[in-house]
């Protein structure tokens, strides 16, 4: 689970940000939705504990993030958050496989290379767990990032724009590949786009006007 | 990391591969040099033998020492054993041990000296097979000389004037016989053909083969040989060494009984060893002898750190090469590791999201400078020793000594240690930028 209150943050010489408090239950997908520029991406990485918030609370769990201290954040973020970027990433030199263990052991979560290949085969690309992943496409990828965000059973699972590039169809598969997996293992999801497609689809929407988020 | 970092430089081949290069040379050309020196250095110190001083002609006191000490250069000329006598009477309160050498005859490219049997202490020397000379025309060779010539224990040969091989230059008289076969001693031994000083006279006295049994002088009479007619050949435009032209008829028994009763003969140089090298007289005996005879004294350790310094300069030229080479490569490995971190900013970033710590993106960096430049290292080192195998034979050529690819020693571990070095420092500055990574900036796309 996740609670959200009253969260403010402050551009270094630029705008003051204020977001709506919310709460995403475990197993539940909320989506925030808003035009460009209206501060989606810095909301995300503010969940995420790459950015520290001015003032008020992020709780995962029933950890603090503004508690955790700047040496310890990176390993929280690691074991407890998992996060879909919008564009599809990887350590190129390593294995689909390689790169999930590598991602087990950065968190300092126990390795399990038969919850891993679970997840791969959940998400139809076990086949590829010896590939290098510039040899996967676009789709498989991305197939191969949500496998990433899910290794750790992490309670909150982040996507950033996981559906923009995608057509109606693929657009819904995607989302409901996310939506199923986040529920298997019990995590939060949190859906951060302007495609409008999903405000249908998902248990909360909170809608990012740039005059609110602005102060 | 460590793992991280290697599959990072393996999925990268062509950046390994111009950056290990470019180190190896480096590293190989300083390898190779310092093998070269260390082997060179060894040889001539091993050679040295403790002698204390070379007397000979007059001439350049470093081609003395080379010719007589190291049997590379020619001699200076020769000093008649009268000059030579009081250095080498046995009671010199001053004198260990002087040893006469007579040189300027040569087989199949082998210099043939003419000294007395002592000369194989001075190296440690052992006989392998057969015995150490005794009579004049006997030889006892070196182990080199045994390998690579056709000569054997009972083998007869005539030797030739100089120290290239020359058909037309052979002895018409003065057949040697081999009686004996040194065992390796890794110094200039090795190479030369031992007879006694006899033997050389011999060659020019027109002395015919001598068996052992008419080596007992006891009641020998010599007169009434007849050389008229004899033929000596061209000798011009090659150094006579110890030749003695006279047709003296008498036989020689290679003894230093022997060799004094013929002052009137000559020699090349004579090998000093001090009874005590702090002595006063000891120290005063080569101003004497340069300055109040015709003769030259030579001290061989100071003419070899002469000639070392005059080396020096040109593999001290070549070392810094060698490093210069190795500090572009530090340069390059630099540059690459930079370079990378702006194509991999955004996989470091991600790195840092799943859990890495700013100090493990440090180490990655680091670790893959070090794996760059220890792989480079390795390399480099196992050029130097592939060079320095196939060099080998060329240096042998040159200098007369055996030279060999050389196992790895403390230099090379320092060798090691400084390409490290350089590839930690190539790496600071790109791992410090991965340390300070602006996650919310890389992952914003800004």
């Amino acid at each position: 689970m996740i609670r959200v209150n009253e969260l403010k943050y402050q551009y270094p010489k630029g705008p003051k940000l204020q977001f709506p408090s919310f709460e995403v239950a475990a197993g539940e997908a909320c989506l925030i939705l808003g035009q460009s520029g209206v501060g989606k991406t810095t909301l995300l990485h503010l969940l995420a504990g790459l950015m520290r918030a001015k003032s008020g609370t992020i709780l995962i769990g029933d950890q603090d993030l503004s508690k955790i201290s700047k040496t310890a954040i990176d390993k929280f973020r690691g074991a407890q958050i998992g996060i879909v970027f919008q564009k599809n990433h990887f350590v190129e030199a390593l294995s689909v496989m390689e790169n999930l263990m590598l991602t087990q052991k950065l968190s300092g979560v126990s390795k399990d290379g038969a919850f891993a290949n679970a997840i791969l085969e959940r998400l139809n690309i076990q086949q590829y767990k010896n590939k290098l992943t510039n040899q996967l496409s676009e789709g498989e990828k991305q197939r191969v990032s949500i496998a990433r965000a899910l290794v750790n059973r992490p309670t909150l699972i982040l996507a950033d724009e996981p559906t923009s590039a995608l057509d109606d169809d693929n657009c819904k598969a995607v989302f409901e590949l996310l939506k199923s997996q986040a529920e298997e293992i019990g995590a939060a999801l949190i859906i951060v786009t302007h495609d409008g497609r999903l405000k249908d689809l998902v248990d909360q929407r909170i809608i990012l006007n740039k005059d609110e988020v602005n102060v | 990391m460590f793992k991280v970092a290697w599959k990072n430089i393996m999925h990268r081949p062509l950046t390994l591969t111009l950056n290990i290069l470019l180190l190896s040379l480096g590293v190989g050309l300083m390898s190779f040099l310092f093998t070269m020196n260390d082997q060179l250095k060894e040889k001539f110190d091993k050679n040295l033998a403790d002698i204390d001083l070379v007397i000979g002609a007059k001439g350049s006191p470093l081609q003395m020492i080379l010719c007589n000490m190291y049997h590379i250069d020619n001699p200076t000329g020769n000093i008649s054993v009268e000059e030579a006598m009081p250095y080498l009477r046995p009671k010199n309160p001053i004198i260990k041990q002087a040893m006469p050498l007579s040189l300027g005859d040569s087989y199949q490219g082998y210099r043939i000296v003419g000294t007395e049997k002592e000369f194989i202490d001075l190296y440690d020397g052992e006989i392998s097979e057969g015995k150490m000379f005794s009579y004049t025309l006997e030889a006892t060779i070196g182990a080199t000389v045994a390998k690579e010539s056709d000569l054997k224990i009972g083998s007869v040969f005539k030797s030739s004037h100089g120290f290239i091989e020359d058909e037309d230059m052979t002895h018409d008289h003065g057949q040697m016989k081999v009686v004996g076969i040194l065992k390796p001693s890794g110094s200039v031994m090795d190479q030369l053909i031992l007879t006694p000083t006899s033997s050389v006279w011999a060659a020019h006295d027109h002395v015919e083969e001598v068996t052992e049994e008419a080596h007992d002088h006891e009641g020998h009479d010599h007169e009434g040989h007849d050389h008229e007619g004899h033929d000596h050949g061209d000798h011009e435009g090659h150094d006579h060494g110890a030749h003695d032209h006279s047709h003296d008829t008498h036989v020689h028994d290679g003894g230093r009984a022997d060799l004094l009763s013929h002052p009137e003969k000559e020699i090349t140089a004579l090998l000093i060893k001090y009874v005590s090298r702090t002595n006063i007289h000891a120290l005063n005996l080569p101003r004497f002898i340069n300055n109040d005879t015709d003769m030259m004294a030579a001290s061989p350790p100071i003419e070899i750190n002469r000639l070392y310094s005059m080396m020096g300069t040109g593999t001290r030229a070549l070392q810094i090469l060698g490093f210069l080479i190795a500090l572009v490569s530090g340069i390059s490995i630099f540059i690459s590791l930079l370079n990378s971190l702006k194509e991999r900013a955004y996989e470091l970033s991600l790195l840092r999201v799943s859990g890495a710590s700013p100090t493990q993106l440090f180490s990655l960096v680091i670790f893959e400078g070090l794996i760059l430049s220890f792989i480079g290292a390795i390399l480099g080192l196992i050029f130097g020793r592939v060079a320095m195998y196939f060099m080998a034979e060329r240096l042998g050529v040159a200098y007369g000594y055996e030279f060999g690819a050389g196992i790895f020693g403390l230099n090379d571990v320092y060798i090691l240690i400084a390409a490290l070095v350089l590839g930690f420092l190539a790496s600071i500055i790109p791992a410090s930028r991965a340390y300070g990574i602006d996650i919310h900036k890389v992952l914003s796309g800004k």
